[in-house]
């Protein structure tokens, strides 16, 4: 008599041995499935690879139509300008493809003398008529970086290696201007021929834009080889590229939008470098073997704005409770949420500018001032809202953390703000068009120059914003005029202290309550050399080894 | 009424359903208060009237609403669905590179839902009130009960970080080179080209969100399996072939399973619709490039294009499923033929 | 008509064992109740999840919206058992007000969407003709949504807070209560009492009042229950996305989407889950007792 299987194995009989092998096929496909994830360069091009994480902020890579901060890292490695900065520095500019420049004795005229022999990926040689040729399509096309060129009133090629820029009036700003990523050297004659115009009709008729988001066109030391929207960016190196070649041969730009999993990522060396962590993971890294962080400064200013026209702020268009909500901030706490590194703000202009005011006399908590100040105000229970953009996170401070504090420290002295978090878009929206009661946002600066900040004057783009005319009030006026006294001065030193005086003017008159200035949390792995973090377009390839 | 003429009637009225599901999406996108001036363009540019005034242009934002949704419907017939305010790409493009990621981590959801559900709701059946039938019942309602996105952060906080057994959140690891986009179903493709290590890698990125995209899909097929099979169980024929001496499981195969999986195919075609639900939540915690993700994304940046395009295709997908559901109905029970 | 219940409560579908049971006897101890121990540990954490809501501002530790910044993410301690947030808030006593929202809204959106959809399954079954046509084209395309994405768009487009997502979740829900009560009444229709008064001359409202609705009311009942569970994931799931109410108060779905940034700080994400997986739980079981209970005829539904 055979003894079977399934006397033997009671288990075996019936459907328990469907359920046994089910449970073995199971078994067997869990155990591929959990072996451990192939190490990260298995099937890897040849070649150094530097993998960079990143929040994608891109809404194009066209240098015509973009200013946002991870276009500007990716342009500033595909293109070069005439003039560039070293590091993180923002006050000496470095020549890049123009080799030596003159200023005129009325400031008035640059004249740049462009280095020799540089050519682009398809061939074509670096003359100035493509600077030209940029310059003209980025002022017409009418988009985000147009408003750079607006002192700009005329462009000369008197030969190929030399380009004159004639200003309206003197800017000492131009330099800072002329390094950024947008206004790099495209390859006009290329470009030209898969849509780009430059002229005043390139509004419309400029169809380069979706040929430039895929290749890039420019003399830089990488060449843009694959952009995939929403997931990575991939550079290689431009062999031939004017300067030595740079110590990595490609470079990956990953999209990875959860902090917590470019934290895990770091620190499991799946990527090289991390950009876009907040502030709380950066200080959880600190103590992690084989990972650097770095807190580089932010050109970037948090700040509360109060709407100072009477119809959109009611109760905070008066002075007394917007320095009643100066007092009341809990100014220690909120710099515990803004992160290692990050640093108090007495004015509007952040450390590092000229112009900036000693974060050590900045506003000091003193709730018992504030609820002075709020009964001075005779105006009964001061209510307010709040508006913020609900999903965003800038240099790794969630505003929403930020907003709920600011709720918090103003129930403390009887302000009740009802929080209104709105999608990014729609924040937006309501902010550009005056309508926040109160708000709490940051300025970036465009270029690496303090009159970036002068939008905080009466009538300036976020004075408007904040409902603060020039003709607001006397005090107003004089500011305005003050700032239009700095912009044309063209001594250093004097242009300095006009600044601090207007800074310091600024936070006494005007409906804002400056908070702080934040620090670029980057992480990156220790072989990795070179990392610096520049506050317009953030790492310099260029530069970086592994 | 026939088979046939069912079928035909159902797809007749697709066509004005579909048109019925533009003109809601329209409506519905263009109800946002925000304006996609604001969300694309940069602070200095949007102060500028110029460059709104551009803006507003090329993306015909300037015309009034019923010729935007009429020029859109045109566009539609030709198969053009605009382009995407965020991405710049034309939105089938978008939708092409992202539908396959959703469809194939929702295709493994159902499968795993169906391989380890149908038997387990089977055996659980079978022994009701042993052991094995609470524990599955019980988690099987733990299935239908928790939250998706919950248990998708528990399983990343203890799988991947604790852990390390799951992969990072994505479709491949950062050292793949991905296969070519041919199908975008990354296990066609990368088999395509015989490319092991991409569709191992891809199949071990996939495990984490199609378990997780699985849980309520699998609670209730199991559930839905146990209670159907009970039921034919005692039914006069069962106990007939029973009384018959058939073996048990030619008994449950031959007889019970055929008029027991009716309410399962029926589920199948409901939870897919929740797998969609399901994969906005899913995606986003996974950071799957996926529809869902691309739906919540356009819905916040108020990409118009973007938002209706998604909206007319995760329609379209639902009502051609629960199409092939109601056939599939219609052909194992002739009872079941409601118009 | 296909049957498009495009909700969880399938598990309607799902039969119990075919008793020879002759329909509709109400005991007032119920025998599910009695026999399984699942059902009355189910129906007890319900009463005291709502107790907890209930007793919420008594039985905290601290409130809800009180921060310490120097206390930020600290792990459970005596100090704070379930340990803090971002802002240094307590995460038990912000779960435990979390349950003051989120159980009304469930059954609020329950509520709004069954009124809605049976009052227009009932006119629609019962009038019929062009009225029905156009109620079932209307819901078809609205069915053709899946839940949560319908809902995205509408918080999208009206904003987010407790209202709109309550209003968003009503509007997704009502079409299939509608296409299910419609299915009741013109089932019910067509019985013999029904054809009978008819023709003794009964007015439509007469019949609608006194024959169908009394008919329909407990299957709507049954199906509410289950479907208040499921109200509570889909508002967890919109504040999950962010389209809930404004981040301080403790909506147990916005409160996980917090943890989502911390994995190293795992107690800010798992707590709140944990509380909406054991109110769900509940509710379903109970929800499915009852169906069991009331109405065994909603298996072949």
């Amino acid at each position: 008599m055979r003894i079977s299987v399934s006397s033997s194995f009671p288990i075996l009989r019936g459907l328990g041995r469907w359920a046994v092998l089910a449970a073995g096929l199971m078994a067997a496909a869990t155990s591929i499935v959990a072996s451990s994830p192939s190490p990260a360069l298995a099937g890897a091009a040849p070649g150094t690879t530097l993998v960079v994480g990143s929040s994608f902020i891109i809404r194009s890579i066209d240098p015509g139509r973009t200013v946002e901060t991870t276009s500007n890292m990716i342009n500033h490695a595909t293109y070069d300008s005439l003039v560039t900065f070293e590091g993180e520095d923002l006050k000496t500019a470095k020549p890049s493809l123009a080799a030596e420049w003159k200023i005129s004795e009325d400031g008035r005229t640059y004249t740049f003398k462009l280095r020799p022999n540089v050519k682009f990926p398809s061939g074509n040689p670096l003359t100035s008529a493509d600077f030209k040729w940029s310059f003209e399509r980025v002022k017409n096309l009418k988009s985000n970086p147009a408003f750079y060129l607006d002192p700009v009133q005329e462009i000369q090629t008197p030969d190929p290696l030399t380009l004159v820029l004639k200003l309206n009036a003197p800017n000492p700003a131009l330099l800072a201007i002329l390094s950024s990523p947008s206004l790099g050297a495209i390859d006009s004659k290329l470009v030209a021929q898969k849509g780009g115009v430059s002229g005043p009709e390139a509004k419309s008729s400029d169809k380069a834009e979706s040929f430039l988001n895929n290749q890039s066109a420019g003399t830089g030391a990488f060449i843009l080889s694959s952009y995939v929207p929403e997931q990575e960016v991939v550079l290689v190196r431009n062999p031939n590229h004017w300067r030595a070649a740079p110590a990595v041969d490609r470079i990956v730009i990953r999209n990875i939008t959860e902090p917590a999993t470019q934290k895990l990522q770091i620190q499991r060396g799946d990527i090289d470098i991390a950009t876009a962590l907040g502030q709380d993971q950066l200080a959880s890294l600190r103590n992690v073997p084989n990972v650097s962080t770095r807190s580089s400064p932010a050109a970037t200013t948090f700040y509360v704005l109060m709407n100072n026209n009477p119809d959109v702020g009611h109760a905070f268009s008066n002075p007394k409770v917007q320095e009643a909500v100066r007092y009341a901030l809990d100014y220690d706490g909120i710099l515990t949420i803004a992160g290692t590194g990050a640093s108090r703000l007495a004015g509007v202009i952040p450390t590092g500018f000229p112009g900036a005011l000693d974060p050590r006399t900045a506003f000091k908590t003193d709730r018992e001032k504030s609820k002075a100040l709020l009964k001075e105000a005779g105006l009964g229970d001061v209510k307010g809202q709040i508006t913020y953009g609900s999903d965003q996170v800038i240099w790794g401070v969630q505003m929403a953390v930020l907003a709920q504090k600011i709720q918090a420290d103003l129930a403390a002295v009887g302000i009740q703000l009802s929080l209104n978090g709105l999608p990014r878009a729609t924040a937006l929206q309501s902010y550009r068009d005056a309508k926040n009661q109160v708000g709490v946002w940051s300025w970036a600066a465009d270029f690496p120059d303090g009159s970036n900040f002068f939008v905080y004057i009466p009538g300036r783009t976020v004075g408007k914003r904040a409902g603060w005319p020039e003709d607001a009030s006397p005090a107003a006026k004089e500011l305005a005029e003050l700032a239009r006294k700095a912009e044309s001065e063209v001594d250093d030193a004097k242009r300095a202290a006009l600044m601090q005086r207007i800074d310091k003017r600024i936070v006494e008159v005007g409906p804002y309550a400056p908070l702080f200035q934040p620090a670029v949390p980057v992480a990156f792995r220790s072989n990795v050399k070179g990392v610096t973090f520049h506050s317009v377009w953030g790492l310099d390839f260029y530069s970086i080894s592994k | 009424m026939n088979l046939l003429g069912y079928i035909a009637r159902r797809l007749l009225l697709l066509g004005p359903m579909l048109v019925g599901i533009t003109l809601f999406s329209f409506l519905l996108s263009h109800a946002v208060p925000a304006d996609p001036v604001t969300a694309n363009l940069g602070e200095q540019a949007a102060a500028d009237p110029e460059a709104v005034a551009a803006f507003r242009q090329a993306w015909g934002l300037d015309r009034p609403l019923h010729q935007q949704y009429l020029i859109y419907l045109w566009n539609l017939a030709r198969g053009d669905f605009g382009t995407s305010i965020s991405t710049k790409q034309a939105v089938v493009l978008d939708l092409r590179q992202r539908f396959p990621a959703t469809v194939e981590v929702a295709i493994v959801a159902m499968a795993i839902s169906l391989i380890v559900g149908v038997p387990l709701g089977i055996l659980s059946a079978v022994k009701r009130d042993s052991l094995v039938d609470q524990v599955t019942r019980v988690l099987s309602l733990v299935g239908v009960s928790v939250p998706v996105f919950w248990l998708g952060l528990v399983a990343l906080l203890v799988f991947y970080a604790r852990l390390g057994w799951a992969p990072s959140p994505g479709r491949l690891s950062a050292g793949i080179i991905p296969p070519t986009f041919v199908t975008g179903f990354l296990l066609i493709d990368s088999l395509r080209e015989w490319r092991m290590d991409a569709a191992v890698d891809a199949l071990q990125h996939l495990a984490l969100p199609a378990f997780v995209l699985s849980s309520y899909t699998l609670g209730m097929i199991t559930r839905i399996t146990r209670g159907s099979l009970l039921e034919t169980l005692g039914e006069d024929y069962v106990r007939t072939a029973r009384a018959k001496g058939a073996p048990n499981l030619t008994v449950i195969v031959r007889h019970a399973a055929r008029n027991g999986l009716i309410p399962v195919v029926t589920m199948v075609g409901l939870s897919f619709g929740r797998l969609l639900s399901g994969a906005v939540v899913t995606e986003s915690v996974f950071a799957w490039p996926g529809l869902g993700l691309y739906a919540f994304r356009s819905a916040t940046s108020l990409d118009f294009p973007a938002i209706m395009g998604v909206g007319i295709v995760i329609a379209t997908i639902y009502i051609l499923v629960n199409l092939l559901v109601d056939i599939a109905y219609g052909l194992l029970d002739p009872r079941i033929r409601v118009g | 008509m296909a049957l498009n219940r495009a909700s969880c409560s399938a598990e309607a579908m799902a039969p119990r064992r075919s008793a020879a049971r002759s329909g509709g006897i109400l005991r007032y101890i119920p025998r599910p109740f009695r026999r399984s121990p699942l059902t009355i540990v189910a129906s007890l954490v319900v009463i005291v999840w709502v107790l907890l809501a209930i007793l919420a501002p008594i039985i905290s530790p601290y409130g809800p919206l009180q921060q310490d910044i120097v206390k930020r993410l600290g792990p459970p301690t005596e100090a704070y058992w379930l340990g803090t947030d971002v802002l240094g808030r307590d995460i038990l006593s912000r779960i435990l007000y979390g349950a003051r929202i989120s159980i009304p809204v469930g059954v609020a959106a329950v509520i709004l969407a069954a009124v809605l959809g049976s009052i227009v399954g009932s006119a629609a079954g019962f009038v019929g003709g062009l009225l029905d046509e156009l109620m079932m084209r209307v819901t078809d395309v609205m069915l053709a949504f899946p839940t949560v994405i319908l809902a995205l768009v509408i918080t999208a487009a009206l904003g987010a807070g407790i209202q709109n997502a309550v209003i968003a979740i009503m509007v997704a829900w009502w079409p299939s209560y509608a296409r299910l009560v419609r299915g009741l009444v013109l089932a019910i229709k067509e019985r013999e009492y029904v054809l009978v008064a008819r023709a003794l001359g009964a007015s439509g409202s007469r019949l609608l009042r006194m024959h169908v609705l009394p008919n329909i009311v407990s299957p709507i009942i049954i199906l509410s229950t289950l479907d208040v569970g499921h109200a509570i994931l889909t508002f967890a799931s919109l504040s999950f996305l962010g389209l809930g109410p404004p981040p301080e108060i403790p909506e147990w779905g916005s409160m996980i989407a917090a943890g989502r940034d911390y994995f190293d700080q795992w107690w800010i994400g798992t707590f709140p889950g944990l509380a909406i997986l054991s109110l769900t739980m509940a509710f379903n079981i109970v929800g499915d007792s009852l169906r069991d209970l009331l109405d065994p005829r909603l298996r072949k539904l």
